[in-house]
């Protein structure tokens, strides 16, 4: 009776401490989430999924870091392994036209949901947000993730690197090549982007 | 420091991860090289374009991964419980019908082997209910003339509800003591057999 009590009373603390983490950081995970899969379901999707991972191997969470560092690298290898195994991620060339699938030239709509963004992002167009989330689609996923964590979450390269589990060399060269690639993209379709002067 | 190197750390540079030295060369080469100067320059604004992307609020609050949580835990509990509960409640029940046994027994004197032996170490009660119904009518069946004791000792319970400890090994657990039966009288209690079995007596007290 008395290892129950004590057992249930220490679990109760950690079901408290993990729900208060889900309450704290949903809205970031969820952000991080959208940019990586591009749609508001799989987002959802992909943030239950890694809660619950991040919940059944909670106790191996060192306090000592960010809840959010940790966390991101769940989400991150969650979204990397599985949704590329179940093939939900579609990596398209840049080279190649976009095509919806009845054939007509233009990109696909996608479902965004509604972004409520702040005065300081009304500066920037909706079509040059879908073109930049678009474009962002468009990379690899490794690369869409080392971009997404830097530039997005605001990881240094170090925390980047622990996150996904590679070298800092690995993910100072994929944040390269995926700002490259993504730079080639809106040039061919938003030009006026790099204009001088424009979004400072 | 040729333009190949310094395009290459162009993003490292926009993001401030070099080292101060490699900064500062990367600034100089850049100062005078009007192509490292423009790639650097898309790079920075794409860099601004995706940090500049509004958030996304979630359509859903955080109850849906909570109410997931919980059922999670529901399908875990059970699981890691199960094999003490079912121990501790085989437990349970072994000790309860181990104590309804041993009350059954107790109650009715009608054990042979009962440790009260010495008549003068039986104490007499003063009981306020009329009886101490321990026994079940299905062992009451006669009763025999009173037999006095030859030197009774008194020590009188004052409420049925306390039961005393015993401080000596002879002094029996007045639970343990036989039927009491109250006329009315406070007279003395006087222990008497009940010689209805010769081979094992019940021992009564009557007045």
């Amino acid at each position: 009776m008395v290892y129950t009590a004590a057992a249930k009373h220490m679990e109760d603390e950690i079901h408290r401490e993990f729900d208060e983490l889900v309450r704290r950081h949903y809205r970031q995970a969820y952000n991080l989430a959208y940019r990586l899969t591009g749609n508001a379901a799989d987002a959802e999707d992909l943030v239950q999924d890694a809660f619950l991972r991040a919940y059944r191997f909670f106790d191996r969470y060192d306090r000592s870091m960010p809840f959010m560092n940790w966390f991101s690298r769940i989400l991150t290898n969650l979204y990397i392994d599985e949704y590329r195994r179940r093939g939900r991620l579609k990596t398209i060339s840049l080279d190649e036209p976009l095509q919806t699938e009845e054939g007509e030239d233009g990109p696909a709509t996608l479902d965004l949901p509604d972004p409520s963004p702040s005065p300081l992002e009304m500066a920037m167009d909706q079509e040059y947000i879908d073109a930049i989330h678009e474009g962002l689609q468009h990379l690899a996923p490794d690369f869409r993730t080392a971009v997404v964590l830097a530039d997005i979450q605001g990881h240094s390269y170090e925390e980047i690197a622990e996150i996904m589990g590679t070298s800092i060399g690995t993910v100072r060269s994929r944040i390269h090549r995926g700002r490259k690639q993504l730079r080639d993209y809106l040039l061919k379709r938003h030009p006026e982007l790099f204009e001088r002067g424009d979004l400072k | 420091m040729n333009c190949r190197y310094v395009q290459a750390h162009l993003s490292a540079y926009v993001d401030m991860e070099l080292t101060g030295a490699e900064q500062q060369r990367i600034r100089a080469h850049l100062e005078c090289c009007m192509e490292c100067s423009a790639e650097y320059e898309t790079l920075l604004r794409v860099k601004h374009l995706v940090r500049r992307l509004p958030t996304i609020h979630p359509p859903h609050g955080a109850e849906a991964i909570l109410q997931r949580l919980v059922e999670y835990r529901i399908r875990q509990a059970p699981r890691r419980y199960r094999l003490w509960q079912t121990r501790w409640w085989r437990y349970a029940w072994g000790v309860v019908a181990a104590a309804l046994v041993f009350w059954w027994t107790s109650g009715n004197e009608t054990n042979p082997t009962s440790p009260i032996q010495s008549d003068a170490l039986i104490p007499t009660l003063t009981s306020p209910y009329p009886k101490r119904s321990f026994s079940f009518p299905i062992f009451n069946n006669k009763r025999s003339e009173p037999t006095p004791l030859t030197s009774p000792q008194f020590s009188p319970v004052q409420s049925p509800l306390i039961m005393p400890v015993s401080s000596s090994p002879f002094e029996p657990n007045p639970m343990l003591v036989p039927v009491v039966e109250n006329r009315g009288t406070t007279d003395t209690l006087q222990p008497t057999f009940d010689q209805t079995s010769p081979t094992s007596p019940t021992r009564r007290y009557r007045r």
